[in-house]
Formats: structure tokens, sequence, C-alpha cells
């Protein structure tokens, strides 16, 4: 059972996280480059003190669950600079010499996951060293790039510069938009991609999105049983208990259950629970229903209202009344 | 579109020769319903990098879980190489 205030299984999902985009995306493309001939380590090397200067300080003290919030941000920043590498990289090294050297293909290629200590406290320390250093490689490996002159520094930067992460709060606009326009409404359930893109989300790393619209009688939930699909693209990151394997097979086994033990959330009896596993190209979005005493609200508030859980289906949009409270 | 319809009985096979694997094990050999059809997905080179035929929302219902309620439904994501007929009720 995991709670969503489980600060140790928050930790074990960030560290993941980390590993896998270090074991199966950054290191890889590094170890080819190398490979190649591209660059040695010792350009790497050379680079790291121009790297270490444009380091951002990852925010140490304090709470735990401060430091977590801390990590997760440095955490989505390496992995969309990890983006922006391999998109510059792009033409040096395939994606199929990259899988090949992530072992995808061979097991003796692959790269183990490091061993951290058992202690959350430790574990979270040791997370934090290991990112600070993954960061390092990073910038090291695009100052290597430029070295090469295979792109500016300056080129560098506006393309990290412009990987601001989508957030759930271009869902929340959407719902409420939805909420208070029928039209729209009636189209975004018909055509989610479509409709969205005339509000300017590109969605062109999504091959389908629909949004299942919620009633009187019955309530979508999201999950991904096979891995963790979700639209990144328009919502960004899901939260951590998303991917953690005990929602995925509990909300699939019994949702009504999992929906009232984790989420406080009481379903009556007359609601059918539709449970949508991602399981293919379809990423998928809920549109929760309209709380009451919303009437006259506008768009924005009652924007405010939508939660990132109700989008996923698993929570209901904030009472009116707590937010006018505020 | 492809071969099935919505409200149309379907079995899923159990194995699926070929590199599609995305069907979880918790449906494989069971008796669903078409929800929905959604017919070739266009742009799905992220996932797999070859066309996978048409694709369908099949929905199953309460997953055998002791605890399990009859309105609890699961809606799965499922190519047709994956489906088979399946005979009427009745």
């Amino acid at each position: 059972m995991i709670h969503r205030e489980d600060i140790a299984a928050h930790i074990r999902s960030v560290e993941e996280d980390l590993e896998y985009w270090r074991t199966k995306r950054l290191e890889p493309r590094v170890i080819r480059l190398i490979r190649k001939g591209t660059i040695a380590f010792s350009d790497l090397i050379q680079a790291s003190t121009v790297a270490r200067s444009r380091m951002e300080e990852l925010k140490s003290g304090g709470h735990l669950e401060d430091r977590v919030a801390a990590l997760e941000i440095g955490l989505g920043k390496f992995i969309r600079g990890t983006e922006v590498a391999t998109s510059i990289i792009g033409t040096l090294v395939l994606v199929e010499e990259s899988r090949q050297e992530a072992g995808v293909y061979d097991e003796e290629a692959k790269l183990e996951h490091r061993r951290l200590s058992e202690g959350t406290i430790d574990r979270l320390s040791e997370l934090e060293e290991m990112l600070t250093g993954n960061m390092l490689l990073l910038q090291a490996l695009l100052i290597a790039l430029t070295k090469k002159g295979l792109v500016t520094l300056e080129k560098v930067d506006e393309m990290l510069a412009a990987t601001n992460p989508p957030r759930y709060e271009n869902g929340a606009r959407i719902v409420a938009k939805a909420w208070l326009d029928a039209e729209f409404r009636s189209r975004l359930v018909s055509d989610a991609k479509t409709t969205l893109r005339e509000l300017g989300f590109a969605l062109n790393r999504t091959p389908k999105l629909v949004v299942l619209e919620d009633t009187e009688f019955v309530r979508n939930i999201i999950v991904c049983t096979l891995c963790s699909c979700y639209p990144y693209e328009l919502l960004g990151n899901p939260p951590w208990w998303y991917k953690h394997e005990s929602y995925k097979q509990e909300i699939i086994t019994s949702p009504t259950k999992k929906l009232e033990e984790m989420f406080k959330l009481t379903v009556p009896a007359n609601v059918e629970l539709r449970v949508y596993d991602s399981t293919s190209d379809i990423r998928y979005m809920v549109l929760p229903r309209r709380p009451e005493r919303t009437e006259g609200m506008n768009e924005e508030m009652l924007a405010g209202l939508v939660t990132q859980e109700s989008l996923i289906g698993v929570g209901d949009p904030l009472k009116a009344e707590i937010v006018q409270s505020k | 579109m492809g071969r099935f319809v919505v409200s149309q009985r379907v079995r899923v096979k159990t194995e699926n020769p070929g590199p599609n694997r995305r069907v979880p094990d918790y449906v494989r050999g069971r008796l669903g319903v078409v929800f929905r059809v959604h017919g070739a997905v266009p742009d799905y080179s992220h996932d797999h990098s070859e066309d996978w035929g048409p694709l369908y929302s099949v929905l199953f219902g309460s997953t055998r879980a002791p605890d399990s309620r009859s309105n609890e439904k699961v809606i799965v994501d499922i190519h047709e190489s994956w489906l088979a007929e399946a005979p009427t009720l009745g």
C-alpha cells in the first residue's frame, strides 16, 4: 500500500527516473560519441570547469518534502537538457545506435543502476549528488560539442530556454473552457487533438488524444499498466504515484477500493468506474464534472478548481467555497 | 476502419506473433466488447516504427478480483491483430 504522502516511495520513484535517463539516454550516447571518436573522455574533463560555472545550485537544506520537490525540478531540467543534447547529436548518433549502446539488444552492454543506502535521508543526499553529477556531465557534453563546432553555446542556451515544460494547468484551462462553452466541449470530446491545435497546442508527439467526459453515472480513470503513458506533451509530468506499481495494479483490480484508500474518494454505488489502460497510441485526459455552486465564475476562477488528480480521474475538482474563502 | 464494429464481442488472443507486445497479461485470452473504433492511428512512430493496423478500445468487465464490483470496467487499447471474433450470446 502506498500513500500520496509516502516520502520514501516518492524518493524511489525519482531515483528510478534519474537512473533511467542516465543509463538509457545520456551515458549510452556519450559512450557512442567517444567510441566514434567525435569526442574523448579528456574533452569532457577539460570542459568541466566551464560546465561547473554554468550549474545551478540544487536546494539541499530544509524539509524533506522541499528537498524532494527541488530534486524533482532538477530531474526535469536534466531530462529536458538530455533531450536537447540528443537533438544536437541526432545526426551523429542514430537512435538505433544508442539503443544498442544502452543494452536493448545485448545484456552485456547494459549499464547497471547504482545501489543506494537504505535510509531515506542518506538516499536523498546520494540522489542529490548523483543529479548534480549527471547535470555536470550533461553540461560538459554540451560544451565539448560546442568546442567541436557542432553547435554554438548561444544556440544551446536558446534550446535549453525553449524547453519550458508543459504543466497540468494547461488541462485546467481546457476543462474550465469546456465547462463554460458547450460547443467547445462537444468538439473537445469528439476530436481533442484538432480542437486543441486550434488553441495553439502543437501536440506533434501525441498520436491521438482522447478527452473522457465524466457524467453523473460514469467516472473515468487513467492508468498505464505497461509503462507510464500519459499526455506529457499537454500536461507535463504525471504525479509520482502514477508510475508506481501499486497504483497500476490496484486501480485495475479494485478501483473502488483504491480510490477510497489512496485518494479518500468515495464513489457512489450507482456510478460506473471506467479505468482506461493507455496501452498504445492513445493518450487520455479526464474532463471532470463541474462542481456545484460555481455559477457566475469565469474561466480563470474555474481553472483554479481543477486539480492534477481530477484530470486523471482519481480526485474531484476543489469545492467552490474553498477557493472563494482564500 | 477495420474488421470489428462497436458493441461486437471479441476475444483477445493469448499471444501474437510479430513485434506488437503492448497488450497487458490480464486481458490476454479474455472476452471483451468493442467500445470505440479508432482506425489506424497516424504518427505512431514514437511507440513503434511500423504500422500495427486498426486500433480499438475494448471494454472488459470487472477484473475477477474477489472484491471487485460489477460496475467496475477496464478499457484497454488493442490493435486488430490481437483480436479474434467471439460468438455472440444466445
